[in-house]
């Protein structure tokens, strides 16, 4: 992985390990995951670890947007709203985070990259939120009180 | 090393209740712990609890020597089960009180749980924390066997009757579970009084502070009196393990939390080098007193944070923050801005800190990086909240307008039957010669061509009213030419799809028509957009006869709708009624009243009325007896 920061190999060495951490306190994550098999837990949480190796390698700030975009629309299908699907999120990666702390209590690099890209992660849930709050208001606006006639 | 187990536990009355009917036992040479929650009107439940209490208490160390922890525990608490149903059963005015009762026995590093009701165990291990207890509710108990979902119990009229409870009868059914403790566990027994006024997430974020186990107990009760505390509230916390408290963790609590502290007023100045009094949050301020009021209130909540180990501060002066702006519909992209003013501003500090001390300036930017993204979080579920409200608002607002629209609809016809009709594009003109050739020779030609659609008869009629429609120097041909094709027909698949197929392939037909008869280009083009808008305005007008002929299907189908939705409200209001009449009645029946003394329950007939002039029996006043299992 030359071309990369270090930390990055480390993240993906550590994997496993966070996918086992993950698979142990997925009951205690969310109630949503903890009722899916273990099979799809795990395909949820590797998503988001995939995603997060992603935006650590490349640094790309659009491509991650597109991932947190289609998860929230994926978990609203399940019927969970966006604040919902943050939460798991950074649920999700704060146990990520917590592993490499353990593992690698000496150099707080990676688990640093990992809290920022926590905060990325929810503030763009949060600008989705805000883009269809704003989408919506304006309709709500647009539609003019009931009972007036246009 | 010692494995070491400290416990302490608090109860409080509540912010409503006169009585306080919760009981506990915090015994560390023993090894026991208990939470007991009374119930039980006319102050039987605080007996009841109390009593419970003693019982157990006594038994385990008159016994503790003699029997396994399971077997101890489980045998304590039917002894206290006995005991209290001995009491309601000697004097009436205790009948039916009873208690609740979660107790820990711990032995070494293993933890025997017993518990009966809705009392419940929780456990934080590496951070997560684990309920270990089911309710003994009679909806949980639905939920376990699937007869309800989780939704529903929320709702459920019986959500807080209890299926066991100790005293109901002599002996009770207790659940005993076992676990190793390891170092840094800690475990919390509570009532119900302390889940049912905090959020599970406040209960996760006070359980996972490194503060001592007494400030825990007393910040639990506190999160719960905040809630609105309208249950007593009892709470014991026990710590396990030689470390309970991570060395990082320590640094950053005293040394991390005072170094921050130190550099308060250097955040108040970065702060306002980047600008934080002149966000529009901070527009009716003074400069001086938004740098104090903002970054003040942050620097406070992050330094508690440090100093407690939880994210809760930060999570109330953002949530505090959000609801304010967003709630007098200040937009996200400023509450956005502040926040990131905020973290601009608190990154300074950390920056010297770090140039100072490199290991407690990591430490404070790591536990600094967890609060900004907690302040996300809170931001987040503030905009998602008025995101439902906002969606909740429009889909009743598209309700009404659809009630609206079909009172109108059902009362006045004033929507164009016809669409192009009322068109006020200039009519058509007649088609030139050479075109009016080449739509005659057209016509002839795609009647005489084998027709693709089954009803030949149709596909005759839908070339010839084209053709008709094509050479029309009127709208309104169109529309009696729809109308003749339409004629009368069964609104159904059967009916409606041969009359479009006859129109594709009398299209298609005349087109192709078109095409082969000699003559110029210009021609054969002007004669091929006629014949296209002939097809185009025969299948719009047809289609609007459709909707307009199931019109009043659907007038009906929503009346019906509605009509169901009513009766659903109604029958939820009856079922609702009736729950409340079962509840009540649950509760003040006493069989052990003479029949005749039940009239005004409506269980018996009423006594024939006395005479005139005589005094009315004395009846004595009707006596609130808790049916053993309710609350």
């Amino acid at each position: 992985m030359s071309g990369v920061p270090a930390y990055v190999a480390a993240f993906e060495q550590l994997r496993p390990a966070i996918a086992v951490r993950l698979s142990e306190v997925r009951g205690s994550l969310d109630h949503a995951i903890a009722r899916v098999t273990p099979a799809e837990a795990g395909a949820i949480c590797d998503a988001v670890l995939h995603a997060i190796m992603t935006l650590l390698v490349t640094g790309d700030h659009a491509l991650h947007r597109g991932f947190v975009h289609s998860f929230v629309a994926v978990r609203s299908a399940e019927g969970l709203g966006p604040d919902h699907a943050q939460r798991l999120l950074i649920a999700i990666i704060d146990v990520a985070a917590s592993v490499v702390r353990s593992h690698q209590s000496a150099d707080p690099t990676l688990a640093l990259a990992l809290n920022h890209a926590s905060r990325l992660t929810a503030r763009m849930v949060n600008d989705a939120i805000a883009d269809d709050l704003l989408r919506r208001t304006a309709q709500l606006t647009a539609a003019g009180p009931v009972g007036v006639r246009p | 090393m010692t494995f070491v187990v400290s416990g302490y536990g608090d109860s409080h009355v509540g912010a409503v209740r006169d009585t306080n009917e919760d009981a506990l036992i915090v015994d560390p040479k023993w090894g026991l712990y208990a939470v007991l929650d009374g119930m039980g009107g006319a102050s039987a439940g605080d007996i009841a609890s109390t009593k419970a209490r003693d019982v157990i208490h006594e038994y385990v160390r008159a016994r503790r020597a003699t029997l396994g922890p399971r077997q101890l525990l489980e045998a304590a608490i039917n002894a206290a089960s006995a005991a209290v149903h001995g009491e309601a059963q000697r004097r009436r005015d205790r009948r039916g009180m009873g208690t609740t009762v979660v107790a820990c026995l711990i032995d070494g590093r293993r933890a025997t749980l017993a518990h009966v009701g809705d009392s419940r165990a929780y456990l934080l291990r590496d951070g997560r924390m684990h309920r270990l207890t089911n309710d003994h509710t009679i909806v949980a108990e639905l939920v376990a066997r699937g007869a309800i979902s989780a939704d529903e119990a929320d709702r459920h009229a019986y959500k807080n009757v209890l299926s066991r409870n100790l005293g109901a009868k002599a002996t009770a059914v207790v659940d005993v579970n076992e676990l190793e403790l390891v170092p840094g566990d800690r475990l919390m027994l509570c009532s119900d009084g302390l889940y049912g006024y905090a959020s599970n997430e406040a209960l996760h974020q006070l359980m996972g502070s490194t503060d001592p186990g007494a400030d825990v107990v007393r910040d639990l009760i506190e999160a719960a009196l905040r809630g609105g505390g309208g249950d007593n509230v009892t709470t014991i916390v026990v710590d396990a393990g030689t470390q309970a408290v991570p060395r990082a963790t320590v640094v950053l609590k005293t040394s991390g939390a005072g170094a921050w502290w130190a550099r308060r007023d250097r955040l108040l100045a970065a702060a306002r080098a980047y600008g934080i009094h002149r966000s529009p949050l901070c527009a009716v301020l003074a400069p001086d007193d938004a740098i104090a009021l903002v970054a003040g209130n942050f620097a406070d909540a992050v330094y508690h944070d440090l100093e407690k180990g939880t994210s809760v501060n930060v999570w109330t002066f953002v949530e505090n923050l959000a609801v304010g702006w967003l709630g007098q519909g200040g937009a996200w992209t400023a509450l956005r801005e502040l926040l990131d003013g905020l973290a601009r501003a608190a990154d300074a500090v950390v920056r010297e800190l770090r140039a100072e001390d490199a290991a407690l300036g990591g430490l404070i930017e790591g536990a600094l990086a967890r609060a900004l993204v907690t302040a996300e979080s809170a931001a987040g579920g503030v905009l998602a909240g008025r995101l439902r409200a906002v969606e909740v608002e429009l889909v009743r607002q598209d309700a009404e307008r659809s009630r609206q629209q079909a009172e109108v609809t059902s009362k006045f016809i004033d929507h164009p039957t016809v669409p192009f009709m009322r068109a006020v594009a200039p009519p058509p003109e007649a088609p030139a010669p050479d075109v009016q050739a080449l739509l005659d020779g057209a016509r002839r030609r795609a009647l005489g061509r084998p027709a693709a659609a089954s009803d030949r008869a149709l596909f005759t009629r839908a070339v010839e009213h084209s053709h008709r429609v094509a050479t029309a120097t009127s709208d309104a041909e169109a529309a009696l030419a729809a109308r003749e094709l339409f004629d009368v027909r069964s609104l159904d698949e059967a009916g409606v799809t041969p009359l479009y197929d006859a129109l594709d392939a009398a299209r298609a037909a005349h087109i192709d028509a078109v095409r082969a008869v000699p003559g110029a280009i210009a021609g054969k083009v002007a004669a091929l957009r006629r014949i296209a808008a002939a097809y185009q305005r025969l299948s719009s007008t047809i289609t609007s006869l459709v909707v307009e002929s199931v019109a009043p299907s659907a007038e009906a189908l929503r009346e019906a709708a509605a009509a169901t939705a009513a009766l659903r409200a109604q029958v939820t209001k009856n079922e609702k009624k009736v729950a409340e009449l079962e509840r009540k009645f649950a509760t003040i029946i006493d069989d052990d009243l003479p029949a005749g003394m039940r009239f005004d329950l409506g269980l018996d007939p009423p006594p024939p009325p006395p005479p005139r002039r005589a005094e009315p029996p004395a009846i004595p006043p009707r006596r609130r007896l808790p049916k053993e299992t309710l609350r």
